[in-house]
């Protein structure tokens, strides 16, 4: 009886081996993968939706094409690009989302939401905003740094993100920045050119609407107040003619915040470590390097003032003032903070250690 | 010390009632706890889960208290009968009964239902559902010792995806957790929240008398416990820094979503490996909530084994299907959560003062008889 119940059992186990295949297969060859998409601003309640494919001709090199679609809703474009294409389209390799000046300016969130509830993307997938052309002209161009427009596009904003002067950013840190309290998102902006694609800096957002640029040269100064180990570069004018150039610098930001739950006070010390990777004079000597490093304390204090006084002027805050009061004030509130954000006073302080000059004197 | 009525061939030794009682614990709460906790307690409820595992502590000690009787392992069927007689005993047992099957079917349904949302959306319920219990009906077939080796499996085997808590900390912020406060209001309803994902070891009170030296498990019993402690806190705090507060209230399940940042050289989502794996972190939920129920109804019943679990099987599977959408899922999940809550909270403390209040009135009876409390 009992090797009877279990032989039977053995072999319904095994016949559930058979059942496994009950779900809809997605093979490679038999769906389109998308690579990028693109929101245009077309009018008040319409939207142009682009994707961007990898197609394989046989006997021809690999290129990207582009289908595109206008509705008033994100989910009604994808109808109508499923609509137009051979295969079933696939979002599960997106590795950039574009926007639209025009369209950040009237907000993302309601189109950014059509990704965050869908759980095949991922979340290190680069959001970013395109101004002077439109994303569908973006996507379009054939561009010959790389076949795959998508894969062209994604690297260079993580390039920018490793070696140059954008902050880190990514789906996950807008959302973080878009939700965390005291802090608003940025995101890097893109502009074509010929055949290349350039990032111009980064987009200040207040919510999730398009406020101001930052210039990429401002964009090192963000970085350093918000990360640890910032590589990028900056420049230390001397004089007219004579001017410095600082790399690889290493940061670390120590907030001081007086007063948090009435009226704050900031105090920041910036120290900084790095080496001069350019100099337009003729020898580096060691009073020369004193020199160069007094200056560009002074500039970095200055710059920074400036790059603050910026920030109040346009009440947006992608350095995150706020969280650092929300940390010592367990009342804090957005509302509150967008109404004494503007007047708080904030004080830097730089500390610059020079460590090496290059191979020459 | 060896119980006679039970072979010894179904025993198994003391050390494994750490993977019994870690296994039980862990299961798909862990998908999603930590969004419930912020809720009640914002970002200090990482202070709310040390908080619980030290409590759970004192019922597991007391569950012991109330089972051990002069060293004499018995199960929560034999306290009842002794304690409240043969009719209102048997009705208490049964009530557990139906606790535990239905603490099975939350699993799996719940399980498949995660599936459903992040892998498969066309998948049936009906299919998985009937694999998995014909996997659980054979193990359980093969006797308690099968029970206790997918405990030990199910512990160890997916232990490596502790390590995929490194990915997250890319971007991490480290000081979300600030400004760390204690408000007494905002823990205590943090703690009830937080005591749904420990429940499951409650089960101790009917595999015990299985176990090899049943006094001797009881550190295994804690050790497995406060392993359960320090892998809900390491995952709490890696999700505390990893969004932020208001973001993470919107994620269902901020566990899984967190895999979504993993990157491998040759796998884009490891979603699809992570959840995989953690069929066997599921599998003994469902398997020592089945045993425990076919084995509670064979000695209630007086009849075999193999037919109660049967039975049970059968109605796992029933009722699992009839659970269809999000909400009655959820609903589910907190209707089972609650009665654990108060089973765990109430029942087992009630259980340990008239345990206490008996044996004193024993030993007063008479004199030599075994160690009270």
């Amino acid at each position: 009886m009992v090797k009877k119940i279990r032989v039977l059992l053995f072999s319904f186990l095994s016949g559930c081996l058979l059942l496994t295949g009950c779900v809809e297969p997605h093979i490679l060859d038999e769906v389109q993968i998308v690579h990028a998409t693109g929101y245009d601003f077309v009018d008040e309640g319409h939207i142009r939706g682009t994707i961007s494919i990898p197609v394989y001709p046989p006997d021809e090199a690999i290129h990207s094409e582009t289908l595109t679609a206008v509705s008033s809703a994100t989910r009604e474009i994808r109808l109508l690009l499923d609509a137009q294409s051979n295969k079933p389209l696939h979002t599960g390799k997106v590795t950039v989302v574009l926007f639209d000046r025009k369209l950040a300016e009237n907000g993302l969130m309601r189109i950014i939401d059509t990704f965050v509830r869908d759980p095949r993307i991922g979340m290190r997938i680069q959001l970013a905003i395109v101004e002077g052309s439109s994303t569908k002209n973006l996507l379009e161009t054939t561009y010959p740094m790389e076949v795959d427009t998508a894969m062209y596009i994604s690297e260079l904003i993580e390039q920018n993100i490793e070696r140059q002067n954008i902050p880190q950013s990514n789906f996950h840190v807008y959302l973080s920045n878009f939700y965390g309290q005291g802090r608003d998102p940025f995101l890097p902006i893109l502009r074509q050119e010929g055949n290349a694609v350039r990032v111009t800096g980064l987009a200040l957002l207040k919510e999730d609407r398009y406020v101001a640029t930052l210039p990429l040269k401002d964009c090192f100064l963000l970085k350093i107040l918000l990360e640890r180990f910032g590589e990028g570069s900056y420049q230390v004018n001397l004089n007219q003619d004579e001017h410095a150039m600082l790399r690889n610098l290493e940061s670390d930001t120590d907030w001081e915040v007086e007063n948090a739950s009435s009226n704050p006070e900031f105090k920041v010390n910036v120290s900084l470590s790095g080496r001069i990777s350019e100099y337009s004079g003729d020898t580096l000597g060691d009073p020369k390097i004193e020199e160069i490093r007094a200056a560009a304390i002074t500039q970095l204090e200055e710059d920074l003032n400036n790059l603050i006084k910026h920030f109040q002027e346009l009440n947006v805050d992608p350095a995150g003032f706020g969280d650092q009061v929300r940390q010592r004030d367990p009342d804090f509130s957005d509302e509150e903070w967008d109404k004494i954000f503007p007047d708080v006073p904030v004080e830097f302080k730089v500390n610059l250690t020079i460590k090496e000059t290059g191979i020459e004197e | 010390m060896s119980v006679q009525n039970i072979k010894s061939m179904s025993h198994v030794s003391p050390f494994y009632v750490f993977f019994l009682v870690h296994s039980m614990q862990i299961g798909v709460g862990i998908f999603g706890f930590q969004r419930y906790i912020a809720m009640d307690a914002g970002y200090n409820a990482w202070i709310t889960v040390i908080l619980t595992g030290l409590l759970i502590h004192i019922l597991i000690w007391m569950l012991y208290r109330i089972l051990l009787d002069g060293g004499k392992p018995r199960d929560i069927i034999d306290v009842h009968r002794q304690y409240f007689g043969k009719y209102i005993g048997n009705l208490l047992s049964w009530a557990f009964l139906v606790y535990f099957l239905f603490m099975g079917i939350t699993v799996l349904r719940t399980y498949i239902e995660v599936i459903q949302i992040w892998m498969f959306p066309t998948l049936i319920t009906w299919p998985v559902a009937l694999f998995f219990i014909l996997i659980v009906t054979y193990g359980i077939f093969n006797g308690f010792r099968v029970v206790t080796g997918i405990a030990f499996l199910g512990v160890v085997l997916p232990f490596g995806l502790i390590l995929t808590l490194i990915s997250p900390l890319e971007f991490a912020n480290y000081d979300r957790i600030l400004p760390v406060e204690f408000i007494l209001g905002e823990q205590t309803a943090a703690v009830k929240t937080m005591t749904l994902s420990f429940i499951g070891f409650e089960s101790l009170a009917f595999y015990l008398p299985f176990i090899n030296g049943a006094q001797k498990s009881q550190k295994w019993a804690h050790a497995g416990h406060g392993l359960t402690t320090l892998m809900y806190l390491a995952v709490t705090l890696v999700t505390f820094f990893y969004y932020s507060r208001l973001h993470l209230e919107r994620v269902i399940y901020p566990s899984l979503s967190l895999w979504k940042v993993l990157e491998l050289p040759v796998i884009e989502r490891f979603e699809y490996v992570g959840l995989s794996m953690w069929l066997l972190v599921v599998m003994p939920n469902i398997i020592i909530s089945v045993w425990v129920v076919s084995r509670g109804m064979k000695k209630l019943l007086r009849t075999k084994q193999r037919h109660t679990l049967f039975f049970t099987a059968g109605t796992l599977f029933l009722f699992t299907i009839a659970f269809e959408t999000r909400e009655a899922i959820d609903n589910l999940n907190n209707h089972v959560s609650t009665v654990g809550f108060y089973i765990i909270f109430c029942y087992v403390p009630a259980l340990f003062i008239l345990t206490a209040i008996i044996r004193r009135f024993r030993s007063d009876g008479k004199k030599n008889s075994g160690p009270s409390v």
